[in-house]
């Protein structure tokens, strides 16, 4: 499946790369495609387009704190189709996190 | 160099949070990098109240930005191995080993940003926390650190490595 992501935290050096890396491997080792947009202290990279976000199964948001154009995400959010959760839930346990978006 | 030996303190008896982010916010001023121990450690406490810091497997990434930081820097330490350290964390385990982050909060190049964000994902690779586990020599840590954020080592007695972008772990 098509898995689209956004990873934000309060300081924005760690855990939000840190979330990005295990969404990332823990999607990739099961074959699915996977990519993560990352709004930290740098700024937003890998910056998800509409249509990587339309055409996506599912999107997670990892986020601690409001994240920029969060409205590119109501479409999927209507059709039930977005998890969110916060970023070191996702560190923890991306096994778990794949799992309920596989399930979604 | 994001880390020196100095940064790096070994075979520790810390007790619990409020004691390390305490030593971590003396030896920020101690090294020369922070003007004032009190804005670093609230630096600390406030991201810690956030939530804990406290990761898995005996790790913890607590980090303090503030404009009293001169330089992104990183420090570690490690408690003994039968001293664990009460810190909450996420997998409920007690804490052994701190990877404390240093950032800047003004004018910071974000190349600096980079390279502690890249330590940090390499919190999550088995094969480096094992290194940090089963290492003690301050110098070796500090090198494979600088290392692997890709940074020119020149803890060996002023000699200097090449530039390794591309070492793996």
């Amino acid at each position: 499946m098509k898995i689209v992501g956004v990873t934000a935290c309060m300081t924005g050096v760690a855990h939000t790369y840190m979330a990005k890396e295990a969404l990332e491997k823990e999607a990739r080792k099961r074959g699915h495609e996977v990519k993560v947009e990352t709004q930290g202290s740098m700024g937003i990279e890998s910056d998800l387009t509409q249509s990587e976000i339309d055409e996506a199964d599912v999107v997670v948001l990892a986020i601690a704190i409001e994240i920029e154009e969060a409205d590119r995400f109501d479409e999927k959010k209507s059709q039930g189709k977005l998890i969110t959760i916060d970023p070191s839930i996702l560190i923890k346990d991306p096994a778990k996190i794949v799992d309920r978006i596989e399930q979604l | 160099m994001l880390i020196t030996p100095a940064l790096v303190r070994t075979g520790r008896e810390f007790n619990d949070v409020e004691s390390i982010l305490d030593f971590l916010s003396d030896l920020a001023v101690k090294q020369g990098f922070a003007g004032s121990k009190a804005a670093v450690l609230s630096g600390f406490k406030l991201r810690e109240q956030e939530g804990t810091t406290g990761m898995v497997e005996g790790f913890a990434i607590p980090h303090s930005q503030s404009e009293t930081i001169r330089e992104a820097k990183i420090a570690v330490l490690k408690n003994r191995a039968d001293r664990p350290i009460q810190w909450e964390s996420l997998d409920g385990q007690p804490i052994y080993t701190v990877i404390a982050l240093y950032i800047p909060s003004v004018q910071v190049k974000a190349q600096h940003l980079k390279l502690l964000s890249k330590i940090a994902v390499l919190l999550m690779d088995s094969e480096f926390k094992n290194f940090l586990k089963t290492t003690d020599d301050p110098k070796l840590i500090a090198t494979k650190i600088n290392d692997v954020a890709g940074i020119e080592s020149e803890v060996a007695g002023g000699k200097t490595n090449p530039i390794s972008n591309e070492r793996t772990l």
